[in-house]
């Protein structure tokens, strides 16, 4: 078997694993997020801008005390400039390491 | 109502720039922007004016064309420092001198991103043209002398993917500690370039599997900085690899501002928003411009390929620049998948790239 077909026979698979998780919505059901590597919208080109901690809210949480789903960033790691894209428990948008404690506007699309 | 909340817009200074990358997505990259009408630098500023004070943007990417190519950076960067509105760039570094690096210490932007291909001269100026690896490493440098925050770049292409470990050390010998990892993805004139360039699945696991040990070794932050349908392969194993989606019709957008006026919905998308031509005409009402159905219905499009699965809202089917720019619609009118995705589905695309290939597309000067 080639390697293109190794990748189709890949992609094949893990796309009707998706559609079938979709489906069942099996992860939901038994309490298993089955969207573990779920990125964040990212501008493509670049990189996020530094946060702006001076602009935070009085009280909002500092950008390296965001909560991500990966304990595998040293918390000492310089926090800029950088795109928070750790996978979050929802897919939603989300503003990269602003720390925004009120609500965000939904998408737009 | 207030303004229109914005994440970020793209400016692009001029149609200009000093080298010929084989990947670049500006569709004037052929005649170097002379069919642009980008060079009135009043008619800039006027624009970007416009857009402060009908939008409300978190921060703004200068780039181009080459953005150091056009005198009218400094009044611009004057104009957003007023604003006080964070600017960050995109530049190839090979305009910027010691005395350009000084000049520019003190808008204290959010960084200047800079890309290198390759580990040497001969692999990356094969992508971008003879003669600029050298210039690109002293811009580097000066920038970095005068306190100037450097991002490194990588566009992983077919070329340069089993070298991305070699490339990223040489980024950490410079002293650059984050790099984005601008998997390469065809548009404007690279779509032409599409299957000299275009990485495979395989490609991106290796350039992957050494980045992401790169990263741990050295402790760099690395950034795949354009979206990898998640149907491809697993990213969890390249970790602290970050992977995102893109962000078009989301609150992370990034439009894009054209030399010519138009308005994008990312650098890549070549038609302009609500067909508007300039957005300095007084007709133009910005914050209309922003919920045009080019914005708003943007995600609600999916290819076929991509319909019921889990992943769809977020990843849309990749880059649907790309796959309009390569692919054009099937024949219902519908999207079609990221072309990084589709060479390995769809046997049509595949035999098309085959017979555009005239060759290895591995270069001698890779082991």
């Amino acid at each position: 078997m080639s390697d293109r077909d190794d990748a189709r026979e890949r992609i094949l698979a893990r796309r009707q694993r998706f559609i079938g998780l979709a489906l069942a919505g099996a992860g939901l059901a038994i309490g298993c997020d089955p969207r573990p590597t779920e990125p964040e919208p990212q501008v493509c080109l670049s990189i996020a801008p530094p946060p702006d901690e001076s602009s935070a809210p009085e009280g909002a949480p500092s950008a390296s005390a965001t909560p991500s789903a990966s304990a595998s960033t040293p918390p000492t790691k310089p926090p800029h400039p950088r795109v928070c894209l750790k996978p979050v428990p929802q897919p939603v948008p989300r503003p990269c390491l602003k720390p925004v404690p009120p609500p965000k506007p939904k998408s737009s699309g | 109502m207030g303004r229109p909340k914005v994440n970020s817009v793209a400016i692009e200074l001029t149609g200009h720039c000093n080298q010929k990358c084989s990947y670049c997505y500006n569709p004037w990259r052929e005649d170097d922007g002379a069919s642009l009408d980008g060079s009135d630098g009043e008619r800039l500023l006027a624009r970007v004016n416009k857009l402060i004070e009908q939008v409300d943007i978190d921060h703004v990417t200068l780039t181009g064309g080459e953005p150091f190519s056009k005198a009218d950076i400094w009044p611009l960067l004057d104009l957003l420092s007023e604003a006080q509105i964070p600017a960050q760039i995109i530049s190839n570094g090979g305009l910027i001198t010691e005395r350009i690096a000084k000049r520019l210490a003190p808008y204290a932007v959010g960084f200047v991103q800079v890309t290198l291909n390759g580990p040497n001269k001969a692999l990356h100026e094969e992508h971008v043209g003879e003669g600029h690896f050298e210039p690109t490493l002293r811009g580097v440098r000066a920038m970095l002398t005068h306190g100037i925050n450097v991002v490194g770049c990588v566009v992983v292409t077919g070329k340069n993917a089993p070298v991305l470990g070699e490339t990223l050390e040489l980024w950490h010998e410079l002293g650059v500690r984050q790099v984005a990892l601008s998997r390469f993805s065809p548009a404007g004139y690279a779509a032409a370039q599409v299957a000299e360039l275009l990485p495979t699945s395989d490609d991106l696991m290796c350039a992957f599997e050494q980045a992401a040990a790169v990263a741990r070794d050295r402790d760099m932050h690395l950034t795949c900085t354009m979206p990898v349908p998640p149907c491809m392969f697993d990213f969890e194993p390249y970790e602290p690899i970050e992977f995102g989606f893109c962000p078009i019709g989301t609150d992370m957008q990034e439009f894009a501002l054209g030399p010519d006026g138009t308005l994008r919905n990312c650098t890549l998308h070549g038609r302009a928003l609500g067909g508007v031509s300039d957005i300095a005409s007084p007709d133009v009402d910005l914050a209309a411009l922003l919920q045009h159905p080019d914005v708003t219905s943007y995600r609600r499009e999916v290819p076929a390929f991509c319909e019921g699965c889990l992943h769809v809202d977020s990843c849309g089917g990749g880059c649907g620049a790309a796959a309009d720019w390569v692919l054009g619609r099937d024949p219902d009118g519908k999207r079609l998948p990221d072309p990084v995705l589709w060479q390995h589905v769809d046997d049509t695309f595949d035999e098309r790239l085959r017979g555009q290939r005239d060759g290895p597309r591995r270069l001698a000067v890779l082991p």
